[in-house]
């Protein structure tokens, strides 16, 4: 709730030169918890040349609340950004407390962009904790219509899809495009589906959805 | 982290090579090569009435023994030590092999042939459970590990003078139970747990993710093992015996004792087994380890 409530300061405060806030929905099928809806909030606040922050807050019909910050340090150049990143997330799944933190690198350009860190996890409750030391993260994506300033639609693959911080073997694979209808406002889709196993060489359904937003730029 | 990089390259050059000669079913990666865990478990099932597998009688104190991944493909030394140690042990009531059974489809006969009684041999011709491993399905080994072995759910009673141990065989080989198991597991604990003692679960899929050896292969996702450890615990299940990471670990986790065997394949350095020995109020882990140079008499 603190990192939400100062994200979203931010983004009202802030003298940014490209912000954005989106209000989120999610909907979608797990073969452990049925169907399952999410709600949420995310930003993504630049100050000045270098600085930026993205998170924000979900809470999930299948008892999940999820927090997350990522602040970076971005070097832009003519093709592109190179950036470093640190990583916060919080998740509280029942009973159970889950938080992760860890940091990496990210790079965008025009046509592809990705990310890939180190992050450490631990979750637990009353019954007691258990230690993750060893997680990768990483995503990769394509940008397919890089020549059309007010749409965006992409082909991603990675485990830390805003809100479902994955152990490595986990990816998830999402279409995703965001339309612009005018200067501030735009709407967003996307469907991603997660399978289970793939590195047990016996993959299988685990996850799919449909997400829907509504953005806000300044 | 840059070994763990490293680690990963090699597992996939060997996996890449291993591809090429019928070892890995690389298709595996992106889709099932068979039937689903949700086909699975419906053909589980309707193989045995109310999913019973058996019942095995015994004093109130017993002693079994389990073992995980003994990935047989053309020899079966460390198994058939297994197999010996058990048969020929006058105080084990059962064995279990928590899956990985087969290295690929195409050496089940020589896993069967590896854990079969033999009345000259051995003294006792005990049961043995099999869990369905990952390796088991590859090339769609499903088909046979159905028609030769059984189900891959099922829960059977250790029943002794004044009560009874519950266990039950889970199907993790594809990274996650499912709808339909997850439906069944949550609503047969429920309904059962209190009639039982203790509660023992079998799962070839390890839920926990603890140290770096796990880099080969993967466990659940982590909302599903959260769930899954959230609800043994409620259920009050003293053990979950675990296979696949190939390395030994041992933790407690809200009372209850999540334990992963080392495999006890030919390959592997450091081969191992384990005996369990269940009494009233305690669940007790005696492990044993096969010597390197330990020949199959």
């Amino acid at each position: 709730m603190i990192i939400t409530l100062l994200l979203v300061f931010g983004a009202i405060s802030s003298r940014a030169q490209e912000n954005e806030l989106m209000l989120g929905v999610r909907a979608g099928h797990n073969v452990a918890f049925g169907g399952f809806a999410a709600l949420s909030l995310e930003t993504n606040l630049t100050f000045g040349q270098c600085f930026n922050i993205r998170g924000g807050a979900q809470y999930s019909t299948i008892g999940k609340t999820t927090l997350e910050a990522r602040p970076s340090y971005v070097y832009n150049f003519s093709r592109g950004s190179l950036s470093v990143e640190a990583l916060i997330n919080y998740a509280r799944l029942s009973s159970t407390n889950n938080l992760a933190a860890g940091a990496g690198i990210a790079f965008s350009s025009k046509w592809v962009g990705g990310n890939a860190g180190y992050y450490y996890r631990v979750y637990g409750g009353a019954g007691g904790r258990v230690v993750e030391p060893f997680n990768i993260y990483y995503e990769l994506y394509a940008n397919l219509l890089p020549m059309i300033d007010n749409w965006d639609l992409q082909l991603v693959i990675t485990n830390n899809d805003i809100f479902e911080l994955e152990r490595h073997f986990q990816p998830s694979f999402i279409a995703q495009s965001r339309y612009y209808l005018g200067e501030h406002v735009g709407l967003s889709l996307g469907v991603g589906c997660k399978p289970a196993g793939m590195f047990n060489m016996s993959a299988d359904y685990y996850q799919s959805y449909i997400k829907l937003g509504v953005c806000y730029r300044w | 982290m840059l070994q763990m990089v490293k680690r990963l390259l090699s597992i996939a050059i060997c996996v890449a090579a291993m591809s090429g000669c019928n070892q890995l079913d690389l298709a595996g990666l992106v889709m099932p090569t068979g039937e689903g865990v949700e086909k699975r478990f419906e053909q589980s099932q309707s193989m045995k009435a109310d999913m019973k597998a058996g019942v095995v009688d015994v004093q109130s104190d017993y002693m079994f023994y389990v073992c995980a991944d003994p990935h047989i493909h053309t020899t079966y030394n460390n198994l058939g030590i297994f197999n010996n140690a058990l048969r020929n042990d006058s105080d084990a009531a059962f064995g279990v092999i928590l899956g990985d059974c087969t290295d690929t489809r195409s050496n089940l006969q020589t896993y069967m042939g590896a854990i079969k009684y033999n009345a000259v041999q051995h003294r006792y011709n005990y049961d043995i459970f099999h869990i369905l491993g990952n390796h088991d399905l590859f090339f769609n080994g499903w088909v046979d590990f159905k028609e030769i072995i059984g189900p891959s759910v099922y829960w059977f009673e250790v029943a002794f003078p004044e009560g009874k141990d519950l266990y039950i065989s889970l199907d993790t080989a594809t990274g996650t139970l499912g709808s339909k198991q997850t439906q069944w597991l949550k609503s047969f604990l429920i309904n059962n747990r209190h009639a039982y003692r203790h509660c023992i679960v079998l799962t070839h899929t390890n839920f926990f993710y603890t140290d770096r050896t796990q880099s080969s292969s993967g466990n659940m996702p982590i909302e599903e093992s959260i769930a899954l450890i959230d609800f043994l615990g409620k259920q009050k299940v003293s053990l979950v015996l675990q296979g696949h990471d190939h390395y030994r670990e041992d933790l407690t986790y809200d009372n209850v004792r999540y334990t992963v065997i080392g495999a006890i394949s030919d390959e592997i350095e450091a081969p191992e087994y384990l005996k369990v020995y269940v009494s009233s109020d305690k669940v007790d882990l005696d492990w044993q380890l096969i010597a390197e140079d330990t020949e199959l008499q």
